[in-house]
């Protein structure tokens, strides 16, 4: 039983790894329903592995894409103070709150986000010559969709370190990387282009992730060998993922988060 | 402020981003083998207590990855020159210093 358990884990984190490096989610928004609606496993373990994979994620991804001007350290930098703090809170919240109220939690955020990005699909952000000034917090980087070199800047940032909080929070409650509500954002509203989001939230949910788990740990919710599994699942299958995400355009990313994001809400909902 | 001051920012800044990749994948690839590890002896041992320590160490390996990643920055940013973001990244250290001292206090 226990062998069967770990195995279907590691499935369950390969595909989750896989998604989750494609999209720069963290793969968490798989990986919890999995193990509390397939396995069976109380939310609160399902959380801290989910979290530990996500850092897994995070970890691997960020070292697929660093040097490339995609990641923008600066930024997720700032924003990250508000991701630490959201995720710190999150997780204490997170003792006081019940199975069922975090599944239902859950299906709510999830549900929320994948409407929210089916809203925001089409928008290519603006972008600036590539000798125009980046500003204290933007970047260049080598747009493929545009066949060159481009500036961005980024606008609203008080709306990024409110949402980066708010995900922090999302992450350290229910075991997401967070990443689902600051991609979106950081493009829809603050001028980041969706490569450079992406990445930049892929290096942020790791350090989210690990301002929760330590409080998961001493709780006692972390199952080593199953998190063992899912980890090491979530490596194999992010390795694909960095593979197929250098190759598909930016506008069919946000196609297929927004698919995968009503899948799961719809599951949550019937489950939790 | 002309182009090669921005430039040479912009390297900097990539070399940083290389180093980290670097650091990142190296504590990776060891949590990995000792995860690997403990999950072998897991399947076999039936007292479980020297699997659960490899296991226990991967994990730890694997956490300690983005804290890691934060201690390269701060020396990047600082190396740099640039107080401001050496300040925010030392920040965020703390934040995670909090977490740890939260966790432990639980214990």
């Amino acid at each position: 039983m226990d062998v069967l358990h770990v195995a279907l884990v590691v499935a369950g984190g390969v595909v989750a790894g896989g998604i989750g490096a494609l999209l720069g989610i963290g793969g968490g928004v798989f990986l919890v329903p999995l193990l509390t609606l397939g396995i069976g496993l109380p939310f609160r373990e399902a959380v801290a592995i989910s979290l530990l994979s996500v850092i897994a994620t995070s970890s691997m991804v960020t070292a697929a894409t660093a040097g490339r001007g995609l990641i923008n350290v600066r930024l997720g930098m700032v924003l990250e103070i508000a991701t630490t703090l959201g995720g710190l809170t999150g997780g204490l919240t997170a003792l006081t709150l019940s199975h069922g109220t975090l599944a239902t939690l859950f299906g709510a955020v999830t549900a929320l986000i994948a409407m929210v990005m089916l809203y925001q699909r089409n928008e290519l952000v603006a972008v600036f010559a590539e000798t125009a000034d980046p500003g204290w917090l933007g970047g260049r980087f080598d747009s493929r969709d545009r066949g060159r070199l481009v500036t961005y800047r980024v606008r609203r940032l008080p709306v990024a370190l409110g949402m980066s909080f708010v995900a922090g929070n999302v992450s350290g409650l229910l075991g997401l990387g967070g990443g689902i509500l600051k991609v979106p954002v950081l493009n829809a509203w603050c001028g980041v282009p969706m490569r450079v989001a992406a990445a930049t939230s892929a290096l942020m949910i790791g350090v989210t992730a690990v301002a929760t788990v330590p409080i998961y740990y001493a709780n006692g919710d972390v199952v080593p060998h199953l998190a063992a599994g899912a980890v090491l699942g979530v490596l194999a299958g992010s390795r694909a993922g960095v593979w197929v995400s250098a190759r598909a355009p930016a506008k069919r990313l946000k196609l297929l988060m927004a698919a995968v994001l009503v899948a799961v809400a719809v599951l949550m909902f019937a489950g939790g | 402020m002309g182009l090669g001051v921005t430039s040479r920012r912009s390297a900097a800044l990539e070399r940083l981003e290389r180093m980290l990749g670097r650091i990142l994948r190296a504590g990776v690839l060891l949590a990995a083998a000792l995860l690997v590890a403990g999950l072998a002896l897991w399947l076999v041992d039936a007292e479980r207590t020297a699997s659960h320590r490899l296991l226990h160490g991967g994990l730890f390996a694997l956490m300690a990855t983005p804290v890691l990643r934060v201690i390269v920055s701060v020396v990047g940013f600082a190396r740099q020159g640039d107080r401001f973001f050496t300040l925010v990244a030392l920040a965020v250290l703390g934040v995670l210093g909090v977490t740890a001292w939260a966790a432990v206090l639980r214990l």
